[in-house]
Formats: C-alpha cells, sequence, structure tokens
C-alpha cells in the first residue's frame, strides 16, 4: 500500500518535471538569444553577452511599447466582449432545452473545428465594406471567432453544472431575482467564467494571422512586431520581444492560482495547467 | 395563520388534479405518496416557485398567488441542503434577514439564538464543506426557521440524510416545530417519517389527493383500495359486508363498528394476522416461509385467497411449508374499504 503509494506519488512527480521541461525548454534558447552578440551553429553558448537586444527592445524606436499597450487593449476588449455575448449564449444553453439546440451548438464549434482563417477571408470583405478593416474594432471583432467558442462552451459547461435550485433557494430566503443572481449564483459560477475569460483572453493575445489580414498590418500587436524581427533575422531582438510577450501568460497562471485554487474544479484544473 | 387552500383542474397531463387543503396554523401536516407523485410539484406552488394552471392559494385569507417567491414569507427547504459555499454558517443563516434589510447586530443576535436552537453554537465562522451531512441540513434549517416564516415547506429534508441521523433530524424538526408554533408542509414518501412527524398526513397519489387524516386513522383505516395498498395493507378478500359480519371465502368475519356496508374488500396488514385461536380464527397451511432479519413473512393458504403473514422470527420459527395452523385476524386490525 505504502509502497505503492510512492510509486505512484514519484511517477507524478517525474511526469510533471517532464511536462515542466517541456513547457520551459524551448524558451531557454530565446533568452539567451536575448543576451547574446552573435550565435552560430557549433557554439553551445553565445561567444559573447549583451544587453543591447533588450536596450533596443525597451527604446521607444523600436515601438514596443505602443504595440505592448496596443496587445492589451485588444485582449481586454475582445475578452470583454466575449463574455459578455458568451456567458448570456452559455446560459442558455447550459440550462434550457430547445428544439434545435444539437444545430446550434455544432455552429458555435465550428469556428473551432474549420480553421478560423477561412471565415476571415469572408469577413474580410465584409469588413472592406463597413470600413472596419485596418482598425482596432475591426481586430477586435475578428478576434471573436477563435475566442467565443470556448467562452461559449465554458459558460454552458459551468452553468449546467450549476444547481438553479440555489437561485431558488436564495428566492425563497426572500432575495428579489436580481439579489438571487447577486448573491447566489454569482459566486458559484464566476471562478468557472473568470477562467473561461482569462483562456480567451491568452487566445487573443496569441492572435497573430487574423490580426494581419484584419488589421492589414496597421493594427501592429506584439506578435506582429515580433514576427517582423524573427523574419528580419533578428534573433537577439525577437528573443527580447517573445520574453515581454510570454509575461502576461504567466501572470495568468499565478492569478489563477492565488485567486482560484480550492474554489472550484474547472477553475483548479485551469490553475493547475 | 389559517386557511391555506388550493385547487388545481387540469394541466394536460395534470401533475396535480383539483387538489385542495388546509393548513391550520402550527400544524405539521406531512405530504406523503410515492415519488413523481406531485409533491414536490405543490410544494414550489406554495413557495412560488411556479405558478398552478388554475386554482387559488391563500395564507390566512389573503390570496397570494400573484406574490413572488421573496414576498410570501413561506420559505422552502430543499432535499439538498443547498447552503451557499462561498459564505460561512452565520452568513448562510442570515441571509434572509440581510434580504428583509435587517440591522447586523440583530441578524448576528438572531442568528447565534437560531445555532443554539439546532444544537450548533460556536460553528458561525466554519464554512459550509467543512460541516457534516447532519450539520449542513441543521443550518439549513436554521436558516429557513430565523425567518418565522409563515408555513415553511421541507421537501424531503432527510432523504440524504444516514439512517441514524434520520430520527433525529426527525425529531428536532418536530420538538422546534411546536416550540415556536410553526406551520410546516413536509413532504416525504417514508410513511414511517410522515406516521412519526405529522399532526395529519395527506396522502397524495397520481396529482390527487386521496386521503387526509391524523396518521392513526390513515394507516388504521384507508379510504380506498388504492391508499391500503400504499401503506402496505397487503390482504384483500373480495365479500360482503353486513355492518358487523363480513361474509367472503374465509368464511364470516366480524367486523369493527362503523364499517361500511354492502359488496367490499375486507383488507388487513400482514403484521396484524396474530397465529393462534381467538376472534375470527380460520385454519391455514403454510405455503411458504422467508425470514427477514427482524421478522419472518408467510404465505398461507386458506379456503379463500392466499394471506400475506409477518410474524416474529420467534414465533415463525417451528412452522415449516405444508404445516398446518390456526391463525386469527383481530378485530380491532381489519378494515372494510368499497
Amino acid at each position: 500500500m505504502t509502497r505503492a503509494r510512492f510509486a505512484t506519488g514519484s511517477f507524478r512527480t517525474v511526469l510533471a518535471a517532464l511536462l515542466a521541461l517541456w513547457l520551459v525548454l524551448p524558451l531557454v534558447p530565446l533568452a539567451v538569444w536575448s543576451f547574446a552578440r552573435g550565435w552560430r551553429f557549433p557554439d553551445l553558448l553565445p561567444p559573447d553577452w549583451s544587453l543591447q537586444a533588450w536596450q533596443y527592445a525597451l527604446d521607444p524606436v523600436s515601438g514596443v511599447f505602443p504595440a505592448l499597450g496596443l496587445s492589451v487593449t485588444i485582449a481586454l476588449c475582445a475578452t470583454a466582449l466575449a463574455v459578455a455575448i458568451g456567458f448570456p449564449a452559455g446560459w442558455a444553453l447550459g440550462r434550457y432545452g430547445f428544439p434545435g439546440k444539437g444545430i446550434v451548438e455544432l455552429a458555435i464549434l465550428a469556428p473551432v473545428i474549420v480553421p478560423g482563417l477561412t471565415a476571415a477571408m469572408g469577413i474580410h470583405s465584409v469588413f472592406i465594406g463597413l470600413g472596419l478593416t485596418n482598425s482596432i474594432a475591426g481586430v477586435v471583432l475578428v478576434h471573436l471567432i477563435p475566442t467565443l467558442p470556448y467562452m461559449i462552451l465554458i459558460s454552458s459547461g459551468v452553468i449546467a453544472n450549476h444547481d438553479p435550485a440555489v437561485a431558488e433557494q436564495a428566492r425563497s430566503l426572500g432575495a428579489s431575482p436580481l439579489r438571487a443572481f447577486r448573491y447566489a449564483t454569482l459566486p458559484a459560477v464566476f471562478p468557472g467564467i473568470l477562467a473561461g475569460a482569462l483562456f480567451v483572453f491568452l487566445v487573443s493575445w496569441s492572435q497573430y494571422l487574423l490580426t494581419l489580414l484584419i488589421g492589414g498590418g496597421r493594427v501592429a500587436t506584439l506578435p506582429l512586431v515580433l514576427f517582423s524581427f524573427a523574419a528580419s533575422g533578428r534573433n537577439d531582438i525577437a528573443g527580447a520581444i517573445a520574453m515581454i510577450y510570454i509575461l502576461p501568460g504567466i501572470m495568468i497562471l499565478v492569478i489563477t492560482s492565488r485567486l482560484l485554487s480550492g474554489k472550484s474544479a474547472a477553475a483548479r484544473g485551469f490553475a493547475q495547467l | 395563520m389559517t386557511d391555506l387552500s388550493k385547487t388545481f383542474p387540469g394541466i394536460a397531463r395534470p401533475a396535480l388534479d383539483g387538489l385542495s387543503l388546509d393548513l391550520a396554523g402550527g400544524e405539521l401536516v406531512a405530504l406523503l405518496g410515492p415519488s413523481g407523485c406531485g409533491k414536490t410539484t405543490l410544494l414550489r406552488i406554495v413557495a412560488g416557485l411556479i405558478q398552478p394552471t388554475s386554482g387559488d392559494l391563500r395564507f390566512d385569507g389573503r390570496p397570494v398567488l400573484n406574490l413572488p417567491p421573496e414576498r410570501r414569507n413561506a420559505v422552502m427547504m430543499f432535499q439538498n441542503h443547498l447552503l451557499f459555499p462561498h459564505m460561512t454558517v452565520a452568513e448562510n443563516v442570515g441571509f434572509g434577514l440581510r434580504m428583509r434589510g435587517a440591522a447586523s447586530a440583530d441578524i448576528a443576535a438572531r442568528v447565534d439564538e437560531m445555532l443554539s436552537l439546532v444544537h450548533l453554537p460556536d460553528i458561525g465562522t466554519r464554512r459550509p464543506h467543512e460541516l457534516s451531512a447532519g450539520q449542513q441540513q441543521r443550518v439549513s434549517l436554521a436558516r429557513a426557521l430565523v425567518l418565522k416564516p409563515g408555513v415553511l415547506l421541507l421537501d424531503e429534508p432527510l432523504a440524504n440524510l444516514d439512517t441514524q441521523l434520520r430520527a433525529g433530524m426527525r425529531d428536532l424538526i418536530r420538538s422546534l416545530q411546536r416550540q415556536l408554533g410553526l406551520t410546516m408542509l413536509f413532504v416525504t414518501h417514508d410513511q414511517e417519517e410522515a406516521a412519526a412527524i405529522a399532526d395529519r398526513v395527506a396522502l397524495m397519489l397520481a396529482g390527487r389527493l386521496r386521503q387526509v387524516d391524523q396518521p392513526e386513522i390513515l394507516f388504521r383505516r384507508p379510504a380506498d383500495r388504492a391508499v391500503a395498498e400504499f401503506i402496505g395493507a397487503g390482504n384483500f378478500i373480495p365479500g360482503h359486508s353486513e355492518g358487523a359480519m363480513f361474509q367472503c371465502a374465509l368464511g364470516p368475519m366480524r367486523l369493527p363498528p362503523g364499517a361500511l356496508r354492502g359488496r367490499a374488500t375486507l383488507t388487513i396488514r400482514p403484521e396484524a394476522i396474530c397465529l393462534g385461536p381467538g376472534e375470527n380464527a380460520l385454519q391455514a397451511t403454510v405455503r411458504s416461509r422467508s425470514f427477514l432479519g427482524t421478522r419472518t413473512y408467510l404465505l398461507l393458504g386458506t379456503d379463500g385467497p392466499d394471506l400475506q403473514a409477518i410474524l416474529p422470527p420467534d414465533q415463525a420459527s417451528a412452522l415449516s411449508p405444508g404445516d398446518s395452523v390456526t391463525i386469527h385476524l383481530p378485530v380491532g386490525s381489519i378494515w372494510v374499504i368499497p
């Protein structure tokens, strides 16, 4: 018994360590690059170190800071919209049965199954007509294609697992419908919805192709700036920007594990990712 | 609190079919019936969580059907404790008072008072998930009682508890109900629970109220065959009642006073049948015997239909299939139904 548990325990430790390596290892060369002055193939480490790349990346000339601000703005707007649309839609799907529900669910999943680019081509021509191309608003809207399905599905899962009798109990104890939602339902579903929102933020944060297509290169988010340096062979600067680029992901992981652990299974699972 | 009456004729497949019931103030009525008979539907209508298709519902003579649940002063307690997990025990118990806008000092005092009434003082700062199932249900009870509701509606509050906890919780509900003079409608599918807790038992089958009586009367004097079957009467012998005597295939049987006259069915519970000579005695043959732990089940062949009997194991242990025995049906235990 004890031995079996020990074996399972150490097996899990090894697995977790492998998983961590798998996630962290690809980042190591980028981090090294950001401090390197030239780094050629046979060398295990760069011959010379420098802070040049970081200096450039943090200098106003590089445009990294405006790109960072733009990325944050777009991701926040996309998240707000996705929650505003996805939570009510998920509520409807998770709580009620209605004719054609299966088709609606499939249609919602479609953008995840079909490559978003196909839809984006069509949307591009529509957006030209609406004057939404090359604009931040257009980019925010197109970011809903890959994010909204997840937001709706996560919300509907959270709502389906939430017992509606909790709100009825609150009503019966004297709460108005609004206060029953505020004090009984919302606190119960909040961790799941927050996990969904953070996921949406990250998906929007990492969009490249859709931003390029609809933004036409004028909406220069951080991934676009990063890619332009990577494409022009400046691996050192690209490495420095990449370090900045992964910050939100790490911050979100820390926030979720701090805020949500122990409060809901869904959120805990997300935090442990 | 007097006078709660309601009637609901017709829903396409009626969940409740023309149902009327009056609860007196301070009375505990158990709504007894198999699952799916509409008990919970009735409770939810009284609570205001769903609307009846038709009919009327009054508290103290005041119509309440147009009032939302939060303004009815009818508090419902569910089968699951449904404590709010993000609140402490004290916040849970004080929730209703807070919704009514009570002052926080007042809330704290009444919450403490209620928690001691349910024998759980000093747990106010804990979270619901730190409590045992029995404690959770008692906190849930305190949360409802603190509001001093005009009527407390309990939907199988004991169903999720272990057998050992159930009787204790049942007695606690009963004693608090008496102590606080509360009116209660208590839904259960458990006959024993209904008999033990209620002033009156309302038996409900397939959306209709079949009989509303004190437990003693309901269980000893069922109104018809469906009620008798539900409470486990077991033996049904057709025949003809002449008031004091019942003519049937078992021979003439003496009846208790007040029995129905004419073509009728005699009924007796399996455990009421006694071994040995006595009033309404007859000869029977043991067909089969099964030992059920605390009692023994016998199938007895007679001149008429077979009879089911349940006896204490020590009385039945000497009997084996094929034996001939004398049994009697005590007058006080038999009843005649249409």
